[in-house]
């Protein structure tokens, strides 16, 4: 019984370890073999045969949390550009002017508080419904409403649609930065949207979703039913990469064209080129200009600590501006891949020619001395016991930001400055916002950011200043029926001769600005990139802007 | 009859016991989990406002969130409320994913456990054939070869190893897709089995060699020890060849034992697997665990964190079982057992267990080869060994240990030179790195990228820092975080780890529950937790290291101690009426001493191979601060621009640095050792 027993188990053992032996080698070298033949001829020769199809690699921060749905994020949120998906009812072109989508005509009445929109009445979404006034109406309320939606449309009060053809916005301030709003706000159809919209987005934009691996890529193929011109490009796939993944993918010639950093710009790969996009993208320091005690309410009722006992001093901020090298520091960190900046919106129509500074070392230094600031003995300044020493935040997982950083931190050496590194990710530089020095990364198309950041109570005001006349302009300059109209105002914001006023670098110099940083990108050589508008901050969809009228040569 | 009747009932009765065990084991997790990540500073609730997932969230999943994770509520009223509804199947919703936390672990799980299973039966077959060729051929190259593969892959950080392959196999040869679980551009219709079979393939080969050192080592010491029995002696007298005796008696009793060691490798493979999905964009759960720790998505965290818990305790669970129903041993120490002698029939279930399982165990539960006295002493000593992602490197110092005494006559001068010269190295970088530390963070732009050159032998990277000082001063730091952590964590296990040898059975029981609980989660993840809960920086990767490393010390000072206690010369001590203060002083620390002294110097290559883990994944050090897990980040940035030089070196000398501390290790131990130095 007992011997029977043990053979069989033994029996059974023994063919266990057969089988599992067998399964092993089934499991791991059928994969090696399939892993070979998968790799080489699938995936490199497809997209180099494809010539309506583009691969693009861009950063994973590129990835929509929230889907393509734009009562959330989509297009309209933090980082702007087209929807591709949805249309808009205008849209700006290579020149950022205003050119109609969907809308036929549209006007302002003179007290700027209504806008009248006609659209077309032949659109049709990709789900075959009509697109009407009705849906345009239901988009914008939706934003208006939507706690969750980034956009910013608190201005209007409602939109109605006064017949099928006909929306009006009804405002509560004058606000003419409503059109750069609009440009990227995609329409939804009110009947098919619900809350799996932004993973099954239907619009009736250029591209439709095909695919969505989230974490990974998105797909999008042409609307065949589209009422502008055919795209070119047929199918258009995103990939979301690191910087260093989106290099090897260019180099195994796995994406056609792949975003990079400039640290990579001197990188030869055999059949691709670089590209280097202008942009609007500009770094720079916030200097609080407080002293130091008191607090500042931040998102979700949060008191941080505003003020900083160096910065807060008006000589400090301006030697810095002063005494900064920008062209240098391009030159060291971004191998000349950008512009020295002097403002959020140097490229701007609405920018400023007196946010510009020479680089005047010396200037910089007596501006120090006059103030107060003596050098102490190991170089670093000091003003009745207060070291000239502060921290500069950054993100830490961007290079070029680290990059810029040391860099500063070397040039404020000079100077007599004590600049200490820190990186950090968003969420423990947000606590710092109010009271330390941070490299930020700003712009865009629109002068929403030139308001935020110098408006007393705008949500980009880390630097915590306050001034009735800056403000005062800021008020008017949004009031002008014609956006034409108010740049002269956005400048008087920034430099007001008159009253010598303002942030500029020889006013309040309420931030120090450094570069802005051109968009690199590793293209095959054959890939036709159609001309592109400035690219705003976030080096992600804005490139795509315009994909349907790229080519293969 | 009567006999399998009884066998059987002890298996059901066994089973039933473990999987008692599980659940509560789980239980206790869950609980470690939810309280870690509550305690941290971050509040989920505050720093994801912005975030698209809590905008969009409804009134009644904020309230949950806030009920959960916010502040105000006590700690065991939250947990009472997440556990209930976890048991009911909802975890909440995942704050950066923007879906249902069991959604987002659901289709992470299924790539997760396609890559880990293809690496766990890897590296279980490769790591049997490895030890057993090893094993067959001892002390002639292919051995040396094997242990030398196995000892430079320990000391390999993985997320390394895996930047490698993706340079050589993706890059240059370019046989393999460059990360993610899909084909790019192609249509979930036309995704083949062989696309995703070649997306999954690279991970997991990288992964699998991750557990292979392990097993291939186990493996061979056990094959050596069945080689030189009796019964072998008989059979090759029958003259049957080596490789007929490795069949006929070696497979049948490697098998078991590798099994079950591979089981209790789940724990370690999990680990890797967040490294390694990392490296090659895959998304499975530990992408999403390093992207919940990150961005505060502590529901998902929580969930990720107990699910792998789930696994590697599943794991050890199923090789429980598996042992109460293959072994008979265990079948016959249930017939004692119900003659009345329940304590001795569990003693000599685990000392069989024990025996065949492990030949090294010894060797797991640290650095003391041979000397642990009864395995009955070590009631839970196999089920717990080999998990750790430790246990590798342990069982790397068993494998030169064990060969030791065998090599009588080990020359005493030599190994103290050994230990000097180690021991100058490792000071002298320290020194050289606090030295450097100003140089290492200087940056001049005029210098940037320089290939090493007689000015900068180890060149300079993209900010012009001089990288022999930057690797200097990130090896220091490691040292230095190293020593911090491995202090604290002997403190903790000399204090546990005697308080269970002395106090009593109670005291034992509810100890080892805290290693079994501590060992149950992946040290990886186990990592992330806790820079989770402290902050990132220094100090949480310091205190996260030192938590994470005291079981196995703990178990050698608890062995050492019941030993010393049952020895001879305790014995006659008491009975010469010594107190207890006196047997303490003059007996039990210097019986013990050893054996920590030693437990900490081995602890230091892991904190070093954690901390560049860790702060590779992001939870570590700020990227300003040279420490060797910063510069290896940055340097995958490089991987592809031909500037080798800023991952070759630093690489080398943190593999260099890992086996100078084994080296010293080692000598300290044959040095110091009382059973080793007598020989």
């Amino acid at each position: 019984m007992a011997i029977h027993e043990q053979d069989v188990a033994m029996c059974k053992r023994r063919d266990f370890l057969k089988l599992a032996a067998c399964g092993a080698a089934v499991a791991s070298f059928g994969g090696v073999l399939s892993a070979c033949v998968g790799g080489s001829s699938t995936e490199g020769a497809e997209s180099a045969a494809a010539t309506d199809q583009v691969i693009v690699a861009m950063n994973t921060g590129s990835e929509p949390a929230a889907g393509f749905d734009p009562l959330r994020a989509w297009g309209c949120g933090e980082h702007v550009h087209e929807p591709l998906i949805q249309s808009t009812l205008i849209t700006t072109d290579e020149n950022l002017e205003f050119q109609n989508d969907l809308a036929t005509d549209y006007f302002c009445s003179d007290d700027g508080l209504t806008w009248t929109f006609a659209i077309r009445d032949d659109v049709k979404f990709t789900n075959g419904d009509p697109l009407t006034a009705s849906d345009v109406a239901f988009t914008i309320n939706g934003v208006i409403k939507g706690e969750a939606s980034e956009a910013d449309l608190s201005m209007v009060r409602e939109a109605v649609a006064t017949d099928a053809t006909h929306v009006e916005l009804y405002l509560t301030k004058p606000y003419n930065m409503l059109l750069y709003t609009l440009a990227v706000l995609g329409i939804v159809p009110e009947k098919a949207y619900g809350d799996d919209y932004g993973a099954n987005p239907i619009g009736s934009g250029r591209y439709m979703l095909e695919q969505w691996d989230k974490g990974q890529q998105v797909i999008l193929k042409a609307n065949p039913d589209y009422y502008g011109e055919e795209p070119k490009m047929k199918r258009v796939v995103v990939a979301f990469m690191e910087e260093d993944a989106a290099l090897a993918a260019a180099r195994a010639g796995q994406v056609d064209i792949a975003f990079t950093a400039a640290v990579y710009s001197d990188q030869e790969i055999a059949d691709y080129e670089l590209l280097a996009c202008e942009t609007v993208d500009s770094r720079g320091i916030s200097l609080p200009t407080p002293q130091p005690g008191g607090t500042k309410e931040g998102d979700g009722g949060v008191a941080y600590p505003v003020g900083n006992a160096v910065t807060s001093d008006i000589a400090v901020r301006r030697a810095i501006n002063y005494g900064v090298d920008r062209e240098t520091m391009i030159k060291n960190v971004i191998n000349g891949y950008g512009t020295p900046a002097y403002s959020v919106c140097d490229k701007s129509p609405w920018g400023s020619p007196d946010m510009k500074v020479e680089t005047d070392v010396a200037y910089a230094k007596q501006l120090l001395d006059e103030a107060g600031w003596a050098a102490g003995a190991d170089g670093i300044r000091e003003k009745d016991g207060v070291r000239a020493a502060f921290d500069l935040y950054y993100a830490s997982n961007d290079s070029v930001r680290q990059a810029l950083s040391a860099e500063f931190a070397n040039q404020m050496k000079e100077l007599g400055i004590e600049v200490s590194i820190k990186g950090a990710s968003w969420d423990d530089i947000y606590p710092h916002q109010y009271s330390d020095p941070i490299l930020w990364g700003w712009g865009s198309n629109a002068p929403v950011e030139t308001y935020e950041l110098n408006y007393s109570t705008g949500w980009g005001n880390y630097a915590c200043y306050k001034n009735e006349n800056v403000d005062s302009y800021l008020d008017e300059a949004l009031a002008m029926p014609h956006v034409e109209d108010s740049y002269e105002l956005f400048q008087k914001a920034q430099w007001d001769e008159a009253t010598q006023q303002g942030v500029a670098p020889q006013g309040a110099a309420t931030w120090v600005w450094l570069a802005n940083v051109d968009h690199l990108y590793f293209k095959r050589v054959n890939l036709n990139v159609a001309k592109q508008k400035p690219h705003p901050h976030g080096h992600g969809w804005s490139l795509v802007n315009n994909v349907d009228t790229w080519s293969w040569s | 009859m009567s006999i399998r009747g009884a066998g059987r009932n002890f298996v059901v009765r066994y089973a039933l016991e473990q999987i008692v065990r599980f659940v509560a084991l789980m239980f206790a997790v869950s609980f470690v989990v939810f309280a870690l990540v509550s305690a941290s500073p971050i509040d989920p609730v505050q720093m994801n406002v912005g975030q698209a997932a809590y905008m969009t969230m409804s009134e009644a999943k904020r309230a949950q969130l806030a009920q959960y994770w916010g502040v105000g509520t006590p700690l065991l009223e939250r947990y009472a409320n997440w556990l209930a509804s976890v048991l009911q199947g909802d975890w909440g919703t995942s704050l950066r994913f923007n879906a249902p936390v069991m959604e987002v672990l659901g289709n992470r799980a299924a790539n997760s456990l396609a890559l880990l299973g293809i690496a766990w039966v890897a590296s279980g077959v490769l790591g049997l054939l490895l030890g057993v060729v090893a094993g067959v051929n001892r002390d002639r190259w292919p051995d040396r070869l094997v242990k030398g593969y196995c000892f430079v892959l320990a000391a390999t950080p993985t997320f390394w190893l895996g930047l490698v392959a993706l340079m050589v196999f993706s890059v240059w040869l370019g046989w393999f897709p460059l990360g993610f679980s899909v084909p790019l551009g192609k249509s979930a219709a036309d995704v083949t089995l062989l696309d995703t079979a070649s997306h999954i393939v690279l991970p997991a080969i990288v992964l699998s060699f991750v557990g292979v050192a392990n097993i291939a080592l186990h493996t061979r010491e056990k094959l050596v020890d069945i080689l030189e029995s009796d019964y072998v002696k008989f059979a090759r007298a029958r003259g049957l060849s080596t490789w007929q005796i490795v069949r006929r008696h070696g497979m049948r009793n490697l098998l078991l034992p590798a099994m079950t060691l591979q089981f209790a490798s789940i724990s370690e493979i999990f680990g890797g697997s967040v490294l390694v999905e990392q490296v090659f964009s895959y998304p499975g759960l530990g992408q999403a665990a390093i992207t919940a720790g990150l961005g505060g998505d502590a529901p998902l965290l929580a969930g990720i964190a107990v699910v792998s818990a789930m696994l590697v305790f599943g794991g050890n669970l199923t090789a429980n079982i598996l042992y109460g129903v293959v072994d008979p041993r265990i079948r016959r120490g249930q017939m004692r057992e119900r003659a009345g002698r329940p304590r001795i029939a569990r003693e000599a279930r685990d000392s069989a267990r024990v025996e065949e399982a492990l030949v090294p165990m010894p060797a797991m539960v640290g650095t003391g080869a041979g000397q642990v006295p009864s395995a009955g002493a070590l009631p839970s000593v196999r089920r717990s060994v080999a998990q750790t992602s430790s246990a590798v490197r342990e069982s790397l110092q068993l494998g030169t240990l064990l060969h030791a005494p065998r090599r009588r006559g080990a020359n005493r001068v030599a190994t103290f030179a050994k230990f000097v010269v180690a021991a100058i190295l490792l000071v002298f970088v320290v020194i050289a790195g606090m030295a450097l530390s100003d140089m290492a963070t200087t940056t001049d732009f005029s210098l940037k990228s320089l290939a090493p050159c007689l000015a900068h032998p180890f060149g300079t990277d993209w900010m012009g820092r001089d990288m022999l000082a930057r690797t200097l001063s990130g090896l220091s730091t490691s040292v230095v975080l190293g020593l911090v952590a491995a202090c604290v964590s002997s403190v903790i296990a000399v204090i546990l780890g005697a308080a269970a040898a002395l106090c009593g059975p109670k005291v034992d029981a509810v100890i080892s529950w805290l290693i079994d609980l501590m060992m149950g989660v992946p040290h990886i993840v186990l990592l992330v937790l806790i820079s989770y809960a402290l902050g990132k920086g220094f100090w949480g990767v310091a205190v996260g290291v030192a938590i994470t490393h005291w079981p196995n010390l703990a178990r050698v000072v608890r062995a050492e101690i019941l030993q010393c206690k049952q020895s001879d010369f305790v014995m006659a001590a008491r009975r010469m009426g010594k107190s207890s203060a006196y047997i303490a002083i003059h007996h039990m620390v210097p019986f013990v001493l050893p054996q920590f002294v030693v437990g900490l110097v081995l602890m230091f290559p892991h904190a070093i191979l954690h901390e560049a883990s860790i702060t590779f994944l992001g939870f570590g050090l700020p990227p300003e601060m040279p420490a060797i897990g910063v510069i290896l980040s940055e340097s995958m940035g490089y991987l592809t621009t031909g500037m080798w030089w800023l991952a070759v070196f630093p690489g080398i000398a943190l593999v260099a640095a890992v086996m100078l501390f084994d080296a010293a290790g080692e000598s300290l131990r044959k040095l110091i050792d009382p059973h080793t130095s007598q020989e």
